[in-house]
């Protein structure tokens, strides 16, 4: 019952957040003309169908990406982030913290830096999609790199896991240094957007690049929840009850590389999606994978359109770089959970 | 008879070539530079810019307009808000993404890039003065700089040997970068008769106090907001290794208008006759 409404809840809000991120922004489009472009498009007409010109363009060509990116790298970071927390056993892992977001960036910045030198060949043959695999390929290698680090007699440890992630952490960004200050001003600019995270360039070409991506992982984590739940309790359950821990934690680590190297391919890098959320969730649900993994997908795409719209609108004309809006929404909240459940996390 | 029928031919072709012109000329400018927003203004489209970005402060009326960007931050749906039929910006300032993005709106973007040399800023104007639709206008002021050009270079002071001149880009103490072999500085530094001290490198890279020391500069060239974040003159003096330098012992600490110095288009000559007179006195 209480699923019920948080379920409800969500999704409501989720429409009411898209429909004001298409209403809302720089451009003063009276809200009978959204409606009319957008029920124009879906093939009816609510109103007279006359031209709207420009203000047509900015919603279709503009917001509507847009909003759509949102929603699918906020559903794709909040359960990557909750599945990642439900193998590692531990609230503060998430994405960026074992090193996933780490790898993609890096290797983005890598391309960026040296696209016509050395990528010349492969840039001709993936033309707009080499940064996409590129930021998915580094994922994915870090991930496989941190999850072999980590075993130990077969058995993948997490704490291990955890320092390695850190240590990944520390190279990428010591290396994504080095690249900084070799690159131009123009290179400079881009990394310096892949680095703090934007929405602001988001077309249907990249939007429709992304979301096989993020679908693919949102619909094979949830079948993997009842395997995380048997983790919380510890991995010899998983044994007991015929499931292959191994092959969960490979499964949940290559669907979550997928959303989130993909997500850091047309986005850049936007924190605290993936921590805050699956605790938000917890906190209004409780903790059984099959409710935390779909709900904290629901809830990061609600966070990441409000956030953008934050974004989009405190500092007109010009726009905030996402990454500091989520920061600045997520600390205080983190801070404040942690606060409140200090003596449960000891215990 | 037959060299009649091509005349008559050229000549419709010709009209009709003509008002198409007229009709493609700008109305709505958007620019996204100083030196763009300068030149533009210069062109006698001054009025026709709508917005600009935060680096357009010269002459006044520019200053006022609205900025829609902000160090290459700017929202699409901003710009497209002022319903421009022109954006003109930097080769570099707009990503792929935002490019296709004004190019389905339907807004023409067009993207320039600034040479700096005396035939790069004649050709920046007239770059410039395509994509508003007025080339005759261009070619005025482009002759119009260029003759400036010649006539400042023939006057320049001249002194025993050419002193070298350090510039250091400075926002406070803790970022200070200064400029290398083929940026807009080293070549307006040479314009003006001065030598670049640093020939090790190129663009701009940070600055360190051996560094200093060891390029000895006989002048130090800044921008005058660089100076200010610094804490003025006496301030910059007294930082670590400035009083080693020929340019620290006699003082000779310049500052001067950034957007000036960097515009590379029709205030070339004046920019040059200027850091002359300052690095020669």
């Amino acid at each position: 019952m209480k699923r019920t409404v948080i379920y409800t809840c969500l999704s409501v809000g989720l429409l009411v957040s898209i429909c004001f991120s298409l209403a809302l922004g720089a451009m003063r489009i009276p809200i009978k003309e959204v409606i009319d472009t957008l029920t124009h498009a879906m093939g009816f007409s609510v109103f007279s169908s006359v031209d709207h010109g420009i203000n047509e363009g900015v919603i279709m060509m503009i917001r509507l990406p847009r909003t759509l990116m949102g929603i699918l790298v906020g559903a794709a970071l909040g359960i990557s982030g909750a599945a990642i927390q439900g193998i590692f056993r531990n609230p503060l892992a998430e994405p960026s913290l074992v090193g996933i977001s780490a790898g993609a960036s890096l290797m983005a910045v890598l391309i960026i830096a040296f696209e016509t030198i050395l990528f010349s060949s492969l840039s001709q043959l993936l033309g707009y999609y080499l940064l996409a695999f590129g930021a998915f390929a580094g994922a994915g290698i870090t991930a496989m790199l941190v999850y072999n680090l980590s075993k130990i007699n077969g058995q993948a440890n997490v704490s291990t896991m955890l320092l390695a992630g850190i240590a990944i952490n520390a190279m990428a960004g010591a290396l994504t240094g080095l690249v900084t200050y070799l690159a131009d001003e123009q290179k400079l600019r881009s990394i310096t957007f892949w680095m703090m995270g934007s929405l602001g360039g988001a077309t249907w070409q990249n939007v429709s690049c992304l979301f096989p991506f993020v679908l693919i992982p949102l619909i094979g984590l949830p079948f993997l929840a009842k395997g995380l739940n048997l983790f919380a309790i510890g991995e010899n359950q998983v044994e007991l009850i015929g499931l292959n821990p191994n092959r969960i934690k490979i499964l949940v680590v290559v669907l979550a590389t997928m959303a989130v190297g993909a997500s850091v391919a047309v986005s850049g890098i936007i924190g605290f999606i993936g921590l805050l959320i699956p605790h938000l969730t917890r906190l209004l649900g409780g903790v059984d994978h099959r409710f935390v993994l779909p709900v904290s997908a629901l809830m990061g795409a609600l966070v990441l359109t409000l956030a953008d719209m934050v974004s989009r609108l405190i500092v007109q004309p010009i726009e905030l770089p996402i990454g500091v809006v989520t920061a600045l929404m997520g600390t205080p909240i983190f801070l404040y959970i942690l606060i409140k459940d200090k003596k449960k996390l000891v215990n | 008879m037959r060299i009649k029928k091509y005349y008559i031919v050229l000549i419709i072709v010709s009209f009709f070539s003509a008002t198409q012109y007229v009709a493609a000329q700008a109305k709505r400018i958007i620019t996204l530079s100083s030196a763009i927003s300068e030149t533009v203004n210069a062109l006698g489209y001054g009025k026709n810019i709508l917005a600009t970005d935060v680096t357009s402060v010269s002459p006044e009326e520019i200053n006022r307009l609205p900025k829609v960007s902000r160090n290459r931050s700017f929202s699409v749906e901003s710009i497209t808000a002022y319903r421009p039929d022109l954006i003109l910006v930097p080769e570099g300032d707009f990503s792929k993404e935002n490019l296709y993005q004004f190019k389905s709106l339907g807004i023409r973007v067009v993207t320039i890039r600034q040479e700096f040399s005396v035939q790069g800023a004649t050709k920046f104007i007239r770059q410039i003065a395509a994509a508003i639709g007025d080339k005759a206008r261009g070619e005025q002021l482009a002759q119009k700089t260029e003759s400036n050009i010649n006539t400042t270079l023939s006057q320049l002071k001249k002194g025993s040997k050419s002193p070298k001149v350090l510039f250091i880009y400075a926002r406070g103490v803790g970022t200070m970068n200064v400029a290398g072999k083929g940026s807009s500085i080293d070549e307006i530094i040479k314009l003006a008769g001065g030598k670049n001290a640093i020939l090790e490198f190129s663009d701009f890279k940070p600055y360190t106090t051996e560094a200093l020391i060891k390029s000895n500069p006989d002048v130090i060239l800044m921008f005058d907001f660089g100076l200010s974040s610094l804490g003025g003159r006496a301030a910059f003096l007294d930082l670590p290794g400035v009083s080693y330098t020929n340019a620290g012992k006699n003082k000779k600490i310049i500052e001067m208008n950034g957007p000036l110095l960097i515009n590379f288009s029709n205030r070339l000559p004046e920019a040059i006759k200027a850091l002359n007179n300052r690095i020669l006195q």
